[in-house]
């Protein structure tokens, strides 16, 4: 109580006096009504934002009830709007008064209309559906006499007029420019700025009246006018240059001082306006060489004016050395001008000045760097200071004068700010400075690793980070063909370093892991554990990244198939149960991984990635599965038609085939002698095998081009052959059967012969005429050819062979379902396992998109000679055709969908880029590919029916795929017949299963394959044998891999040709 | 272009805002928060121009503030603007607010922010800055001022007489009572 009576008296006096003395009545005047009052004071005294928020919705409330009263009056209304504002400011919906705003602005007169105005433009915004209700008043109010109202409706319109709108109020805005007072003049210039931002396009019409507008009397016309024109101006400065005259006209009586007194600030004319003026002429200046000589002696009379100790001059003084700067050519004597004035700036205590004479000083050294040299000093004080702003633009400063011999130290001091500053996007805003400048700069590799390094530590929580590991990987990759082993072998042992440190963060660590697959070559085995653990360590992480995730297991996998680590240590690492992998195509991944190790334990030797010098060519590790698959009852192999054809057909078929046969082997004999001989031995090998029991028993020979002979013999011959013997034993009940209609049979069977004796003939034509460049060729190279070609050891193919048979017996012992669904994952593993070999052989290209699919599809774009392409579309499909299996069954089983379509998808890509690079070769036998093409479909069809689904999607590439397929052989002999003799002894043998076909016409969907994957490692020691690039790629790719898809798809149509027997 | 001006007192609280690009209402709050974060942890001898924030204009958007006793005036702008030549006008704003109100306060910003904003408006309208004459704003204000008086004149004389007399000293009142809170910008250093 005491209080309130102290506070009374001691306000007494103070209110006497003003009242009495009648001072100035403001108090008095501009007292804000008692219940704003109230409520502000109930706002501020109060500290918790939920009473404020108490308070504010109960006055808000109260406000709402008030202003639907019709019977409110004006200043009511007034006072109530400032306070809902207030309300507005503190961040309260305030949607209610809108209209109250909107009503006021239309009905109240004079100050009344003002507020109502501008708690219209405090509260709405132009494109507010409620501005529609507003354009009728200003319009109204543009067009009436008091000039007050002009001016009001100038400044809602220039915020509140939507795009739709602007024709509506433009030609009134445009009539105010000629209005008597130079306030509505100036207003409506403004308004005009704000509306060509918003409706650029209606600015071009009227550029001539606001031109006139420059030559107006009243300086805030002309200021309004230079915002307008400089919008023009950034926009195209060469468009305006005409116009340079007049800007540089109007500076100079700027600072002439013709203009009235009372514009000018702290003794400087017109100060905002010059630096409008002088911005403009900077712009002008930078594209007209004429211009900036003539406004240079105008500048620097700016430079020396300006010489008072007042903010606003250096402001104008800051804006001429830009201006001079930006300009073309500026003279030298100028630029020492300049570079004094920079002195000033720089020199001056206060910091404002300080940050700006650092920043003319960036703008000084853009023209020559030569003149950062006299303020060394002053720049590494400022790298000092303590204010951050100043130090910014001084990095920024350095940036630019960065050079070779300076770079290290400039980034040393960028990354002491960025380890400092922590502002995160100025974080990351200097790193990539750092990352641009070290990759321009960078004197050696190592350094540009260990600084990118520390950045990468430095800013790894950033969001854009995988924008700076992908430049540093992007370097690396484009410069890893320099780096020597030492180079190599340091990433190594840095990022393995990184690898096991735990508090990596993951950025670096998927650098890490990115370098550690580039680099494993250089692995030695007792590190391997040091590598796959703490690798597996990662992917047990709760918080585990997936990117980095599905990089560890491509990694690992390139490891693993490289033998860069023991498969030891990864099969005990990886058996642990407990990772937390979520993504399904994680868990695929794993056990892919887990898959190829296990693999790889029992396949020690056929790693891929160096020169395969063994190849099982005799294709033995099928013997079994035929033996198992006939001891098990199955019917052995004839195509379809020959089945019901006698042995007298046969046998005449067989003749053909020998006739053509021994067509092509005098050509081949009188090539080389070498060739002779190795023909004879095939000859001599054929016919062992025809007279031999079962198949499986007929893969004897440790000659070294009999695989070749083989081959054929699969396809080609084992149609004759096979004919013979299984028409005896085997299926003598059957032959015999089909004796009786072999009457009408004969008479087909010698048209059929007679047309294969046509393309038979044309055949050998076209080999004869061959003969004589095959002979210059097969010396040169035939001994090579001999050297060359990889060694046959069939035992060890044996053992691992049955080594996998014990696998797939095992498989097999498993529940059917089961055994098919891990079986179908087998193979899908199998093809995946491609991928990590490609990418080896590619130079990991797309080690970052982490589909193994991609890969393959990848380095079918990047295989650019035809062999490589040839070779990738029949491996591309071979594997399609796996996979393809894979994904039907796991879709039967309901498991991830959409990744493994993905999958399929991407590799029935890569087939059809390899369809396309097939079908460019000339097809000799145009046929082939359609035959092919159908039993292609029929098969599909099997497949197709077996899995039960209506998938339309899968139908047309595997057409595709299998036409592909087909083709190669046919296509493969035309391209490598210019090479070798004896290629000449394959292009005859393609002639064969095209002529098959024709022979038991529409064989079986099975024949077609056999003879397509058959014929394709039998191309290989060709390839091999010749030194091109395409050598590695080939030894990567067709051991292995191409040899386990084969089997795989063999074992498969076998099954597939059991059934159909059934 | 100023793209917003902000005036809020040491604790944050906003007294004034103007946005000359639309923002929608939450995002104006944040810019307000993060704004008086970034200003007010500068120290008192350090440049009155700070780069960074994020909400208003990314790389291009600079923060020139000016801190008078309890308030900071801040302009947020592109870089097309002049930094000392908005210092200045920060000036120019406060000297002028301060002619109109005498010694003007906190409060004053609430109470009139009509008159406020018609101040502003002369000095920058649409984002660009006005020519300023401060004289002539001064002469402005005036003239409405007068307008103002004859309008309540005519229309509401006795009954603003009457709560004139009633509530004559409560401004003072109100800066006396909570005087460490609000203390008179107006006779500070310029």
């Amino acid at each position: 109580m005491s209080d309130i009576v102290e506070k009374t008296l001691a306000s007494f006096p103070k209110f006497l006096s003003e009242s009495l003395l009648g001072g100035n009545c403001k108090s008095s005047q501009n007292a804000p009504p008692r219940g704003f009052q109230n409520f502000i004071k109930m706002v501020s005294s109060i500290g918790s934002k939920y009473d404020e928020e108490q308070i504010v919705c109960r006055e808000m409330q109260m406000l709402q009830k008030a202003l639907s009263q019709p019977n409110i009056s004006t200043p009511q209304q007034c006072d109530f709007l400032s306070r809902l504002v207030f309300c507005c400011m503190l961040g309260y919906d305030v949607s209610f008064c809108h209209i109250h705003a909107v009503k006021l602005a239309q009905k109240g007169t004079g100050i009344n209309k003002r507020i109502g105005y501008m708690s219209v433009a405090l509260l709405l915004h132009e494109d507010h559906e409620m501005i529609v209700l507003l354009i009728n008043t200003i319009q109204k109010d543009l067009k009436s006499s008091n000039v007050l109202d002009n001016y009001v409706a100038l400044t809602a319109a220039s915020q509140l007029v939507n795009t739709e709108s602007i024709p509506l109020i433009l030609p009134l805005v445009l009539e105010k420019l000629k209005h008597p007072r130079e306030l509505v003049r100036a207003r409506a210039a403004q308004c005009l700025h704000r509306m060509f931002i918003r409706a650029p396009s209606l600015l071009q019409h009227h550029q001539s009246t606001i031109q006139v507008s420059l030559s107006d009397r009243d300086p805030s016309v002309i200021s309004a006018v230079l915002h307008i024109l400089s919008l023009l101006i950034q926009e195209s400065p060469e468009k305006h240059l005409p116009l340079g005259e007049s800007f540089i006209q109007i500076l100079q009586q700027v600072i002439n001082r013709t203009f009235p007194a009372v514009y000018e600030y702290h003794n400087i004319p017109l100060p905002w306006m010059q630096i409008q003026l002088l911005r403009i002429l900077g712009l002008l200046g930078s594209v007209s060489e004429s211009l900036s000589c003539q406004m240079q002696p105008l500048l620097s009379e700016v430079l020396r004016r300006n010489k008072v100790r007042e903010n606003m001059a250096y402001a104008v003084l800051y804006e001429c050395i830009i201006a001079i700067t930006s300009m073309k050519q500026p003279h030298p004597d100028l630029l020492n001008e300049v570079s004094t004035c920079v002195a000033r700036f720089l020199k001056s205590p206060s910091h404002n000045l300080r940050y700006l004479g650092i920043k003319a000083l960036t703008a000084l050294i853009g023209v020559d760097p030569v003149y950062a040299t006299s303020h060394q000093l002053t720049v590494v004080e400022c790298l000092d200071e303590e204010d951050e702003a100043i130090q910014r633009k001084t990095l920024m400063l350095l940036q630019g004068i960065a050079n070779s011999a300076n770079v290290q130290a400039i980034c040393v001091k960028l990354l002491e700010q960025v380890n400092k500053s922590t502002d995160i996007y100025f974080k990351m805003e200097t790193a990539h400075r750092i990352a641009q400048l070290v990759e321009k700069l960078s004197p050696d590799v190592r350094w540009y690793i260990e600084t990118m390094h520390s950045v990468l530590l430095h800013v790894s929580d950033s969001p854009k980070i995988d924008q700076l590991t992908a430049t540093v990987i992007k370097f690396i990759e484009n410069s890893f063909e320099q780096f020597d082993e030492t180079f190599q072998l340091y990433l190594l042992v840095k990022y393995l370093g990184c690898l096991q440190e735990k508090t990596t963060p993951t950025p670096v660590l998927k650098l890490a892991v990115w370098i550690i697959g580039k680099t494993s070559q250089n692995l030695k085995s007792e590190e391997s554990s040091r590598v796959v653990s703490p690798m597996v360590d990662m992917l047990s992480r709760p918080d585990l990244d997936e990117e980095l995730c599905t990089l560890v297991f491509s990694v690992l996998m390139t490891l693993v198939v490289r033998e860069a680590v023991s498969t030891d240590d990864c099969s005990r690492l990886l058996n642990c149960d407990n990772l937390p992998l979520k993504a399904a195509y994680l868990k695929q991944k794993l056990k892919e991984l887990r898959q190829l190790v296990k693999l790889s334990i029992k396949f020690p030797r056929l790693q891929t990635g160096h020169q395969v010098k063994t190849r099982d060519f005799t294709l033995s590790f099928l013997d079994d599965d035929v033996a198992m698959a006939i001891e098990s009852g199955a019917a052995p192999y004839r195509p379809k038609t020959l089945r019901q054809q006698d042995v007298t057909n046969s046998r005449l078929s067989e003749a053909v085939y020998e006739s053509v046969y021994q067509q092509i082997s005098p050509a081949k004999s009188s090539s080389t002698q070498h060739g002779s001989v190795v023909l004879s031995d095939l000859s001599e090998n054929s016919l062992n095998s025809d007279k031999t029991e079962h198949p499986s028993q007929s893969r004897s020979t440790g000659l070294n081009l009999s695989g070749v002979r083989r081959v054929w013999g699969q396809d080609g011959l084992i149609s004759v052959d096979g004919l013979d013997a299984d028409g005896d034993r085997i299926t003598g009940s059957k032959s015999s059967t089909q004796g009786s209609d072999g009457d009408d049979k004969t008479k087909e069977k010698h048209q059929l012969a007679q047309a294969l004796f046509e393309g038979v003939s044309t055949q050998q034509a076209a080999a004869s005429s061959k003969k004589s460049w095959f002979t210059e060729d097969s010396v040169q190279l035939g001994s090579d050819d001999q050297s060359n070609l990889p060694k046959c050891d069939e035992s060890k193919w044996r053992a691992i062979h049955q080594e996998h048979q014990s696998v797939s017996k095992q498989e097999d012992s498993l529940p059917s379902n089961q055994s098919a669904a891990s079986a179908m994952s087998h193979d899908q593993m199998s093809a995946n396992e491609i991928s990590p070999e490609l990418s080896s052989v590619h130079q990991d290209h797309h080690s970052f998109s982490y589909h193994d699919c991609l890969y393959v599809n990848q380095s079918v774009d990047v295989a650019v000679s035809h062999d490589e392409k040839n070779l990738l579309a029949n491996e591309i499909s071979s594997v399609l055709s796996v996979v393809n299996q894979g994904t039907n069954c796991q879709w039967e089983q309901g498991s991830d969908k959409t990744c493994d379509s993905e999958r399929r998808e991407v590799w029935v890509e890569g087939g059809a880029s390899g369809v396309e690079c097939t079908d460019s070769v000339k097809v000799r036998i145009s046929e082939t590919p359609s035959h092919i093409n159908d039993s292609g479909d029929g098969l599909h069809s099997h497949h197709h029916s077996r899995q039960m689904q209506a998938d339309s999607l899968l139908s047309d590439p595997s057409t595709a795929l299998f036409s592909g397929l087909a083709s190669q052989p046919s296509g493969e002999p035309e391209n490598s017949s210019l090479s070798d003799p004896s290629t000449a002894l394959f292009s005859g043998l393609a002639s064969q299963p095209s002529g098959e076909p024709e022979n038991s016409s529409l064989s079986d969907p099975s024949t077609a394959l056999f003879s397509g994957l058959a014929s394709q490692p039998s191309g290989e020691p060709e390839n091999s044998s010749l030194s091109d690039p395409s050598t590695d790629l080939f030894s990567g790719l067709a051991s292995k891999p191409s040899v386990e898809q084969s089997k795989l798809l063999i074992r498969y149509i076998l099954t597939e040709k059991e059934k159909m027997v059934k | 272009m100023i793209k917003a001006i902000l005036v809020f007192n040491n604790h944050g609280k906003p007294r004034m805002s103007r946005f000359y690009q639309y923002y929608p209402e939450d995002i104006q709050q944040q810019i307000v928060r993060e704004t008086f974060h970034l200003v007010s942890k500068r120290d008192e001898n350090v440049c009155n121009f700070l780069e960074g924030g994020t909400l208003i204009g990314g790389a291009d958007y600079k923060l020139i503030y000016r801190h008078y006793a309890t308030l900071y005036f801040v302009f947020c702008v592109d870089s097309s603007e002049s930094e000392l030549g908005i210092l200045d006008l920060i000036q120019v704003f406060v000297e002028t607010l301060d002619k109109c109100f005498e010694n003007v306060c906190e409060l004053d910003l609430i109470f009139h922010v009509d008159k406020v904003h018609y101040i502003l408006a002369e000095l920058v309208m649409g984002g660009m800055v006005l020519e300023t004459n401060m004289t002539e704003i001064l002469t402005r204000i005036e003239e409405q001022n007068k307008l103002e008086k004859q309008e309540a004149g005519i229309a509401a004389a006795p009954a603003r007489a009457v709560s004139a007399m009633k509530e004559m000293n409560i401004p003072q009142k109100i800066k006396d009572i909570k005087l460490p809170d609000l203390p008179s910008i107006g006779n500070l250093k310029f």
